[in-house]
């Protein structure tokens, strides 16, 4: 892929992400005075580039030494088995198994401190919309990642055949971040609603919707939270930089007191 | 602010549902580049690679929200109806790890089934015309 490539790529995505959320943003807003070009917004663009255009190499590479190494651990004969099932078996399988790792890998993320260190960049967010989703420090992307990817890796799951489910899922990622509010109704308890996330990011909060997508997860172990208003604020309490390389370097400053 | 007509917000989100579907099936169908390597990581440093690893599963999530790589493939991706779905081929049966192939089998006969409606393991051969 020659670099101009990849900028036109990236140029395409983020035309795609515009066209597509920021109707749904003017229409049925969560907080209706929230502007395009909020406060951060050039903070979140570069987190959004810096994961186009740098970070996703370096998550690949982590990624396939992760899986070299547990390449080491996993039967050959146990992933033909998997791999043998039907497709849609394997789906659920894979989808549960994930949503299950990535609750409590999440749930760890705010309890301990160091792993908090970096999260809480993806949590300075103040202004929620379809740009704040990208605010994420990379290795904590790595982190998110390899469990998304570990039932994958150790049961041998063909992706291939997920490809479009893996892509809704990335793109629900988004949706759920946006400045938007669109009561979904019962639905909501299965893939999940931007009502739900924005409560996970509330600035006073005791977190809760902890899933990665669907919140069964969450009213399975007892952390789903949905009143029926927006939070009054989002953000963190503790003090962080508002520039990308300041967020970049936060998680590795000495911390004089580390609180999730 | 003022609210726009039901109409206006039904047409909006209806032209969302459709970029969100065109942008799922596009997709599943077309196989990911490599990711940028921009920092030059795997040109310098060897990666693990296990020799007994199947071919074909190189397949890596890498970003839950870069959306032009949602899955990174080192081979084309194919349509799969089946298990495995390794050929693309709806129509090739595909060996059970616990059942003997359809030649070995003896006196047994059960309708094959798959959610797709196509049976792709069935337990008996098709008949002939």
């Amino acid at each position: 892929m020659t670099l101009s490539t990849i900028i036109l790529s990236t140029g395409l995505s983020i035309l795609f992400l515009v066209v597509l959320f920021r109707p749904l943003e003017k229409l049925f807003p969560a907080r209706e005075a929230q502007k395009f070009m909020r406060p951060a917004f050039w903070t979140d663009l570069f987190f959004l580039l810096g994961q186009y255009l740098l970070w996703s190499g370096l998550v690949f590479w982590a990624l396939s030494h992760f899986r070299g190494w547990l390449d080491g651990f996993v039967p050959q004969n146990f992933r033909t088995a998997v791999a043998a099932q039907s497709w849609w078996l394997q789906a659920i399988e894979m989808i549960v198994l994930s949503d299950f790792l990535i609750y409590w890998a999440h749930r760890l993320q705010h309890k301990v401190p160091f792993l908090w260190r970096f999260h809480s960049i993806h949590h300075s967010a103040e202004h929620l919309d379809w740009l704040a989703a990208h605010r994420e420090h990379p290795l904590d992307t790595i982190y998110t990642v390899g469990l998304i990817n570990l039932p994958a890796f150790i049961l041998g799951f063909p992706l291939e055949t997920l490809a479009g489910f893996l892509a809704f899922r990335g793109l629900w990622a988004i949706f759920i971040h946006s400045n938007v509010r669109l009561p979904i109704g019962p639905l909501r308890m299965i893939i999940g609603a931007p009502e739900l996330h924005h409560w996970h990011h509330d600035k006073a909060r005791d977190a809760g919707n902890y899933a990665n997508i669907s919140p069964l997860m969450d009213i399975l172990f007892g952390t789903y939270r949905c009143p029926d208003h927006e939070p009054e604020a989002f953000g963190i309490h503790e003090p962080i930089s508002k520039h990308y390389l300041g967020q970049l370097w936060h998680p590795f400053r000495r911390h004089k007191k580390d609180a999730a | 602010m003022k609210t726009p007509p039901k109409v206006v917000r039904v047409l909006g989100l209806a032209s969302s549902l459709t970029m969100l579907a065109g942008y799922v099936v596009y997709s599943h169908v077309t196989p990911n580049e490599p990711p940028p390597d921009l920092l030059a990581l795997s040109s310098g440093i060897g990666m693990i690679e296990n020799p007994t690893k199947p071919p074909g599963n190189d397949l890596h999530i890498i970003s839950s929200k870069v959306i032009n790589q949602p899955v990174f493939s080192v081979r084309k991706v194919t349509w799969g109806f089946g298990a495995g779905s390794e050929t693309g081929d709806p129509f090739k049966p595909v060996p059970h790890p616990y059942r003997p192939p359809p030649e070995e089998r003896v006196g047994t006969w059960f309708p094959g089934f798959e959610m797709t409606g196509l049976s792709i393991d069935p337990l008996r051969k098709p008949d002939k015309p």
